[in-house]
Order: C-alpha cells, then sequence, then structure tokens
C-alpha cells in the first residue's frame, strides 16, 4: 500500500513538473506573504524544525526512522511530531517537524496545499554556504560544526542573500501530511488497509449477489421453457385457476356421486338417473314418500352437501351444484 | 507533498463501499423477491404441468382410456366411442350393471375430464350411459 502511494505520487510529481512552472521559496515564520499561483517548492527556516546529528548503532536511515521518537523525546515540546532522517558520512541528521504547523504557516503566507510541490530542510539545501546569509531584515542563515542555524543579523556583520532562483534542490524532500496530528502513519495505512479489505467483502458479496440475481433469472427462464408456460405469469395464473376450477368440478362430481351411491335407501326407493352437465348433477329416485325423502335429505345434509330436491309424482328429483 | 492523502483515500473507500453497502441491500431485496418469484413461478409451473397430464394430455387420455374400454367386462357392452378434436363420447345404449359399474369406478378413480354424463337406469339389471370426456 505504502509502494502503491508512493508510485502513484511519483507519477503525479512527475506529470506536474512537466506541465507547470515551480517557484522555489524559502518559509520562516518571519517573511511576507507570498503571491504566486504556482507550484511551489518549500525551504524550510531552520525555526520550523528540530535537528540532531547522532551517532547510531544502526547502517541506514530507514533503520533509524524508527528510533526517532525516542531520541526526539525529551528534547521536544508537546506537539504532534513527524520524524525524518538522513545519513551524515559516520553519524544521521534526524529532524522532527509538526506537519500542522507547516500547513498553518503555508496557508498564512497565501499558499495553498496543492500548490505544494517538495519541502527541504535549510539543513540539506544549504549545508554548504560559506558565510552567513540573510532570509529577512533581522535573521540570517548560518552553517555552525555542519549545522545549519538561525542567527539574529546583528550577530555578524559579513552576510550574503540568498538566490533561490539557480538554487539546485537535493533529493532529500519530505512529505507533510495534514492530519498527521490526528492519526499517526502507521493507524492510517492500517484503516487503508482495513477499509479497503471492507470494501472488497462489501463489493464481493454485491457480485455475489448480482451473480445469484443472474442465476435465479436463468433458472426462471429455464421454469417457462421446460414446462411451455405461457409468457406472462399473468396468464400462467389465468390457465392454472382455469384448471384449479376444472379439478374443483371433478372432485365435486366424484364425491357427489360417491355420496348419492353409498346412500342408504329403502328398499323400494331406486336410483334411475345420474345425470351431469353444466356444473351440475341431476340424480332422480323413484318410488319415494314423504318420509324416504326426509331419510335421503338427512344423510345427505351430514355429509354437508349442498343440493336443492323435489318430489313430484313419487319421483325425487335432487340437484347438486359442483 | 503528498498530494494524494491517504485521508482522502480512506473517505473514498468508505464513500465506495457504503455505495456498496446500498448496493447490497438493494439486490438482496430484489433477489429475496426473485426467489419468492421463482418459487411461485416453478409452484405454478408444476400445478399446470400435473394439471396438463391429467386433464389435457390427448393421448395419455386415449390411452388410459382404451386400456379401460379393452378390458373383457366391457367388450361385450359394445360402448361406442366417437372421437373428436377436444374430446371423446361413450356411449353404450345398453350396458350391464357389472360392466357399468366397472366402468364409472375406473373412470372416477382416474382424472379425467368429465363434462357430461348421462346414465339412465332401463331395468334392474341394464342401463343406458353416455359419457363426455374433454382435454
Amino acid at each position: 500500500m505504502l509502494k502503491f502511494f508512493t508510485s502513484l505520487k511519483k507519477r503525479i510529481r512527475l506529470f506536474s513538473k512537466f506541465n507547470k512552472h515551480i517557484d522555489t521559496i524559502f518559509l520562516d515564520t518571519i517573511c511576507d506573504n507570498f503571491h504566486t499561483d504556482n507550484s511551489v517548492n518549500i525551504i524550510l527556516s531552520p525555526s520550523l524544525y528540530w535537528i540532531k546529528k547522532i551517532i547510531l548503532p544502526v547502517k541506514s536511515a530507514k533503520e533509524a526512522k524508527p528510533l526517532l521518537a525516542s531520541i526526539f523525546e525529551d528534547t521536544l515540546p508537546d506537539g504532534a511530531y513527524s520524524y525524518s532522517v538522513y545519513k551524515n558520512d559516520d553519524d544521521f541528521l534526524a529532524f522532527a517537524y509538526e506537519d500542522k504547523k507547516i500547513l498553518e504557516l503555508l496557508e498564512q503566507k497565501g499558499i495553498k496545499q496543492t500548490q505544494i510541490n517538495n519541502i527541504y530542510f535549510s539543513q540539506n539545501e544549504f549545508s554548504d554556504i560559506t558565510k552567513a546569509m540573510k532570509i529577512n531584515e533581522t535573521q540570517s542563515i548560518f552553517v555552525k560544526d555542519g549545522i545549519v542555524v538561525l542567527l539574529p543579523c546583528c550577530w555578524i556583520k559579513e552576510h550574503g542573500y540568498l538566490n533561490l532562483d539557480s538554487i539546485n534542490l537535493s533529493k532529500k524532500y519530505i512529505n507533510i501530511r495534514q492530519y498527521s496530528h490526528l492519526v499517526d502513519e502507521k493507524s492510517l495505512y492500517m484503516i487503508t488497509i482495513l477499509s479497503v479489505i471492507f470494501t472488497i467483502f462489501v463489493a464481493s458479496e454485491y457480485f455475489i449477489s448480482i451473480q445469484n440475481i443472474s442465476n435465479l433469472t436463468d433458472k426462471k427462464d429455464e421454469i417457462f421453457q421446460k414446462y411451455s408456460l405461457k409468457p406472462t405469469m399473468m396468464q400462467n395464473n389465468a390457465m392454472l385457476k382455469g384448471y384449479e376450477k376444472i379439478n374443483k368440478q371433478q372432485t365435486n362430481l366424484r364425491v357427489d356421486i360417491a355420496s348419492v351411491l353409498s346412500l342408504n335407501l329403502p328398499s323400494e326407493v331406486k336410483l334411475t338417473l345420474l345425470k351431469s352437465t353444466n356444473k351440475k348433477l341431476i340424480v332422480h329416485f323413484n318410488s319415494v314418500d314423504k318420509n324416504s325423502q326426509l331419510k335421503i335429505k338427512q344423510q345427505l345434509k351430514k355429509k354437508n352437501l349442498i343440493f336443492s330436491s323435489n318430489l313430484k309424482n313419487g319421483i325425487l328429483e335432487m340437484e347438486f351444484r359442483l | 507533498m503528498n498530494r494524494i492523502n491517504p485521508l482522502h483515500i480512506i473517505a473514498f473507500i468508505v464513500v465506495l463501499s457504503m455505495f456498496f453497502t446500498f448496493k447490497i441491500s438493494q439486490s438482496k431485496d430484489e433477489l429475496q423477491e426473485l426467489k419468492l418469484e421463482y418459487k411461485k413461478t416453478l409452484s405454478v409451473a408444476t400445478k399446470i404441468d400435473e394439471f396438463k397430464k391429467s386433464y389435457k394430455n390427448k393421448n395419455l387420455v386415449k390411452k388410459r382410456l382404451n386400456k379401460i374400454l379393452n378390458n373383457s367386462i366391457l367388450r361385450k357392452s359394445e360402448i361406442k366411442k366417437e372421437v373428436k378434436n377436444s374430446k371423446i363420447i361413450l356411449i353404450a345404449s345398453e350396458i350391464d350393471k357389472a360392466s357399468l359399474n366397472y366402468l364409472m369406478s375406473k373412470l372416477l378413480n382416474k382424472t379425467f375430464n368429465i363434462t357430461k354424463l348421462d346414465i339412465k337406469k332401463i331395468d334392474t339389471q341394464k342401463a343406458s350411459l353416455k359419457l363426455e370426456i374433454k382435454w
């Protein structure tokens, strides 16, 4: 992840270098506002960082970096510091700086964050100056024991002036992080990684869900083909309703016939007609008197059948609705 | 300067995950709806299929009916069979009690769509029959 950001950042920087004119400015708490719309390389005044020249039992700056917080622990006032370290012959030059403080100062001086190209330490850019260089009306920078320091102008009689137009900047620049005072870099990357993992999880869940929808749609289409269904469910439901109606009528027909045939009839009563048409079943019994009619009706009512009956000349006409 | 702030990337990722979360809830609702629809379609399809096989399969109806009519009990009853486009009519001017019982028990115990039935008693042993089966 770190490599990705760094690579992306380098590419963007390279791209912007080809497209924009880049000014170089010297940033100090005592300096005039800058009036430029161009990108800027910023050289930090010694007043904006802490420096220590130290000998460490490690070989590279990378190995030294994790030790910086403890190295500066007793020196720095309260604040949220970022650290940087460069190897310098046999020793190391360790830097501590406050991202928020630098960004706020840049904003005060009229430099937007989007204008910032790279940020450098005076230590790395002016370590080879041979005499004091005036940076404003009251202050100069000067190299003492290999360290670039800030001095009042009145302390030194001879001084030159900084010429930033012709300066060849080193490759030792730093990245200022806007929210470093809120969250440290490690946590930031951890949060990023967790967020990415969560997003991948959520995204895969989404794509699985989409895939399931697609599969189910295919299966649904297969059902239509397999069972030769009509194109719309409205048509199919109507068709099913029709079949259910037929099924109900056929079931009722069978139940009614079974009930009629299982009647306990008086010996003189005979079934003479069994006719089904137009959603009804008509049944005739002959030699039926009032008493027999009552018995037949009672038996059918016990079976919860809905019917009408009419006794005429000894013939009992019964009608069942299917 | 770090132009691409990791916090911006986190914000972008959070927005992205919110977008996917929203889309998931949408797609899950859609999936749920589709599952219900699928179950309903399958249920309707199988029911229609069963009903079609039971009542609307011309060949099956004919086959089953022929099997019943070819039984030796019914041969003597001389049951006439009229096959039309969407129906079959069975007519017997005289059918004895045993044959009628056999025929009706077979027809009523199978899923024939009997649309017309007319059984009239001729005497104690015989009856006339007219029966229509549709598909």
